[in-house]
């Protein structure tokens, strides 16, 4: 084992390879608050690469209903399980969120799924610690909510008022999921074959098919259970990250690197995706006005998805702000009551750049604020609320505008024939 | 599920989960819709479309719950802080032809 340094952990990891990191990553930003399950990006996912036969069970983009929900059914609760077994009362973290790009959520002193071996593991060969899910696991990509909703006997008609869907008597949310292109991929450091591998110039971690031979490894070690067997090929697919778009090599994108599919499909607004620079020891390098890099490192609202896994996983989420604190710390770390504090109050810069979100499909390299003058003052539920007449510009890869998006205060002209009236 | 009685046989029915049923996150998620949606330039009727609506289990959750007038209170306050703005989007020249294909194709 290696030792690899992991900035979601604030420490140096064991890894089974030497420490390589891409010259940019692929990462996106997911805001839970404004998710509302429509499963257009699952669809979008759906309809464009797991179509085909033996890929029926396959759905490399998902929406679960958390707490309960799962795909497959309970991975991450599972997951916990094996981390806890294998470390007893050890899974903690101690520090407190700073400011320190190397720690910026503290120190995780529990065992990663890299770290967990011993008497857990089994066999003695296995790198990473995992399961395999059983085929009834993979059968609901939303359990409780992937019914029809029609009524019984009757094909192809909603019932009127869906009133078949189930009612939840509980705090909930919808978590909206793709493979994490992990800085150090559980997949890739389980693959007997050498068949996963990471690529340099984005970090989009891909399969090679023809290197695959469907030992099942990766699925068995991908804590977040993205990589996936296909029985009619006999080798494991996943989430290739849409990567013709994202080099700009799609007939749609016309030579502008764009956004992936589920990105672009998202109705509720909630997905924005982008490559960002890296350093050689493997953190993000500085770059102050890109919306990924803001939203991480600068504003905080946006936290790894079970950073504790150890892959470094580079999806980010700004968390639900109803759900019980101590859910939300396990399911994101030490930072979620900084962010939650902050995406409820949000200053000037923050909500310019929660403007960006899904006004364009094309991928946005940096931005830029044009400050106007201040339209609103006033309060919302006992905090105070000041709106700007402010323009947010999108750049592209070159350095081109892409779009801009004003906050404006609508102006009203009364007809001629009115003029005068009260 | 929604045609039969949950076997309890059935591995993929969930049994012996208790969660807090707790009021004030659902008054918190239904504001949090509200005002998300209020921000991305909804109107009132659209919001309420959004709680009304079965097939958004979160937000119809709400309203089921918390009922008509908490909810349309809860979206009329937030629109009366985001509905005051609108945001206007302005493509690139050079960019918006380029893209002129794709968003007729989603249209």
């Amino acid at each position: 084992m290696s030792k690899v340094f992991n900035w979601h952990l604030g420490r140096e990891m064991e890894y089974p390879y030497q420490a390589a990191y891409p010259e940019r990553q692929f990462a996106f930003v997911f805001n839970i608050n404004r998710c509302i399950a429509c499963q257009s990006c699952t669809m979008a996912c759906k309809s464009t690469w797991t179509f085909s036969k033996g890929q029926e069970q396959m759905w490399w983009a998902n929406v679960e209903t958390k707490p309960y929900g799962g795909y497959p059914q309970a991975w991450d609760v599972k997951t916990l399980e094996l981390l806890e077994k294998a470390n007893p009362g050890g899974q903690a973290w101690t520090g407190k969120p700073s400011g320190d790009p190397k720690r910026p959520y503290g120190q995780f002193n529990g065992k990663t799924i890299f770290e967990a071996r011993g008497p857990v593991l089994q066999p003695d060969s296995s790198r990473v610690l995992g399961y395999l899910p059983a085929d009834t696991e993979w059968n609901s990509p939303n359990i409780g909510e992937d019914n029809p909703v029609g009524g019984k006997g009757v094909p192809r008609k909603l019932h009127a008022t869906g009133e078949s869907l189930p009612i939840h008597k509980t705090w909930f949310f919808y978590l909206a999921r793709i493979c994490n292109h992990c800085t150090y991929p559980g997949c890739l450091a389980a693959c007997p074959r050498k068949a996963i591998y990471k690529r340099p110039e984005d970090g989009i971690v891909l399969i090679d098919q023809e290197q695959c031979r469907g030992y099942r490894k990766c699925v068995e070690a991908c804590p977040y259970k993205k990589s996936m067997y296909r029985g009619n090929t006999r080798v494991s697919e996943k989430c290739i990250a849409c990567y013709p778009r994202v080099e700009g090599k799609d007939p749609e994108s016309e030579g502008v690197p764009m956004e992936t599919r589920c990105m672009a499909a998202c109705i509720g607004q909630i997905r924005m995706q982008g490559l960002v620079k890296m350093n050689q020891d493997g953190t993000w390098a500085e770059d102050r006005n890109h919306p990924l890099y803001y939203l991480v490192h600068v504003a905080k609202v946006a936290l790894p998805l079970y950073p504790q896994f150890g892959t470094e996983p580079n999806g980010y989420y700004i968390p639900p702000r109803w759900v019980p604190r101590d859910y939300l710390r396990q399911m994101f770390g030490p930072g979620v009551d900084q962010a939650i504090e902050r995406y409820m109050n949000p200053d000037r810069e923050l909500l310019a750049v929660l403007q960006l979100f899904r006004r364009s499909n094309r991928i946005i390299f940096r931005y830029e604020i044009k400050e106007g003058p201040k339209i609103y003052e006033g309060e919302m539920r006992g905090k105070k609320v000041t709106l700007y007449n402010d323009t947010v510009i999108a750049y592209g890869k070159k350095g081109q505008e892409l779009f801009r998006t004003t906050v404006e205060e609508p102006i009203h002209v009364r007809p001629a024939i009115h003029a005068n009236s009260i | 599920m929604p045609y039969d009685d949950p076997d309890p046989q059935d591995p993929m029915i969930l049994v012996g989960t208790m969660l807090p049923a707790d009021r004030d996150a659902q008054v918190e998620m239904a504001y949090a819709f509200a005002e998300e949606f209020a921000r991305l330039g909804y109107r009132e009727p659209q919001i309420q479309a959004l709680f009304r609506r079965p097939f958004y289990a979160g937000a119809h959750g709400a309203w089921q719950d918390l009922g008509e007038e908490q909810v349309s209170k809860i979206i009329r306050e937030c629109l009366d802080v985001w509905g005051r703005v609108r945001l206007v989007d302005r493509e690139a020249k050079a960019e918006a032809a380029a893209c002129a294909g794709e968003e007729a194709d989603h249209e």
